[in-house]
């Protein structure tokens, strides 16, 4: 699965609470780059947003003997900047739709594909994250984001230098010499792809580190 | 290998390789981008002539190419073509007289045929073959769970896939099981890589081919995976 709303550097604490364990399995295995609580208990839930330990909390509507309404209601009144969502199979009655408005809790239909609806509340999760941190915290966090990035620049570009500098030296460059699944390919089309990160180059790089390593593991 | 492994060994090849069938079906459209066509000269010299049939255009049944054995015999198959391109089954030229152009399971039906063993150099084959309407008819295979790009214009280039495609042939009398003919393939690609990577030509395009067997390595499928 790829449903990664979430950058890597700032993770967003959120709370899933369902009674369906299914249900919690299944976003477990979406494998969302946040900092993930999946719990069926509601007074952990209330404890977590109590402590300030939690950015976001998403609730099931109907759990035995819970109204997740209520839930997200009384998570609200401990924290009033916590981001809510509240997660149904059924329709919200006027007076639930209500009580929601006045908390800013959204609801989502849970019988909707679960992928699209996670990277819509973690995308709201993200912004709410980010709008609250302090500003020196989000300095930090962009700090490391931009050295990753230069790391990985200066990875890419030794790589595939030494990639494009060998593919370059093969004769008939503009010839469509190499049998793909797109058909005939140039090797000029596929360096430019490789300078420019396109998806087939992409995939050539990946061959290639992968290519590395075997031959590596062969040797050992 | 003792003496007598080695005269076991050559004496279980030899059975094998009367069962052995290698065909071939190149496609005109992919132009210049047919390994099939780039490669059957040496495909071809890889097997007894009497057991290599290359199949240029479609026709009704396997009969049509290969002559049925005077009683049901078991064969080792050993094929290089293209998917369809909706993987309903491999894909052929049409005739002048039919607007066929994919060789469906049907095709491959015949009371006197059976087949111990496919060996398809055919990308995207497990495509074709994981679906249970073909299980009867090639109940054991090896093939590619993706599309194998290849480099072919230079004479290094195609000793390469010269030899992975004996490899291939080899690995089908030799492997045993599906696991291990899979094995004995890998070991072929792996063999050429570490080749490669210790003194790889570079105007022969060796830097693709050492990305392509990658890919082909990462593609290989066997049945027994699908269990």
């Amino acid at each position: 699965m790829t449903a990664i709303p979430f950058a890597g550097v700032f993770q967003p604490r959120v709370v899933f609470l369902d009674d369906d364990q299914q249900f919690l399995d299944t976003v477990e295995a979406a494998n969302l780059s946040a900092k993930t609580t999946l719990t069926t208990d509601v007074k952990e839930t209330l404890d977590l947003v109590t402590a300030r330990e939690v950015d976001f909390v998403v609730s099931d509507m109907n759990m035995p003997g819970q109204d997740g309404v209520h839930v997200l209601q009384r998570a609200h009144q401990a924290n009033p900047s916590v981001g809510l969502a509240l997660l149904t199979g059924y329709e919200p009655s006027a007076e639930q739709k209500k009580v929601l408005k006045e908390i800013h809790a959204d609801y989502y239909y849970k019988g909707a594909d679960l992928l699209p609806l996670l990277e819509e509340i973690g995308g709201k999760a993200l912004t709410l994250y980010v709008t609250k941190a302090e500003p020196g915290a989000l300095t930090q966090e962009v700090t490391v984001l931009q050295q990753r990035l230069t790391l990985l620049e200066e990875l890419h570009s030794a790589w595939t230098g030494d990639l494009v500098e060998q593919l370059a030296m093969i004769p008939n460059q503009d010839d469509p010499v190499i049998a793909t699944e797109e058909g005939p390919m140039s090797i000029r089309a596929l360096i430019d792809d490789i300078r420019n990160l396109r998806p087939r180059g992409i995939r050539h790089i990946r061959l290639w580190l992968r290519g590395k390593r075997t031959v590596r593991e062969a040797r050992q | 290998m003792s003496i007598w492994q080695k005269i076991v060994h050559s004496w279980r090849r030899r059975a094998r390789l009367k069962q052995l069938v290698v065909m071939l079906i190149p496609l005109k459209d992919l132009g210049v981008s047919d390994g099939v066509a780039a490669m059957w000269h040496r495909i071809v010299a890889h097997a007894p002539r009497q057991h290599v049939f290359r199949l240029e255009q479609w026709c009704e049944h396997l009969r049509g190419i290969f002559p049925p054995p005077p009683q049901k015999t078991k064969f080792i198959l050993v094929l290089f073509a293209h998917p369809s391109p909706h993987l309903t089954g491999f894909a052929v030229n049409r005739s002048p007289d039919s607007p066929r152009d994919v060789l469906l399971r049907g095709w491959w039906e015949d009371p006197d045929v059976a087949f111990e063993l496919l060996v398809a150099h055919v990308c995207n084959g497990a495509g074709i073959l994981t679906d249970p309407a073909w299980s009867d008819i090639f109940p054991s295979w090896v093939s590619y769970g993706d599309h194998i790009s290849a480099f072919y214009d230079s004479a290094g280039a195609v000793e390469r896939w010269n030899r992975i495609t004996q490899a291939t042939v080899n690995a089908s009398l030799d492997g045993g099981s599906t696991r291990g003919v899979a094995d004995h393939i890998r070991f072929a690609y792996i063999r050429e890589m570490v080749d490669i990577d210790e003194a790889g030509v570079i105007a022969d395009g060796d830097t693709l081919n050492f990305m392509y067997f990658q890919g082909a390595l990462d593609a290989l499928q066997t049945s027994g995976d699908q269990s």
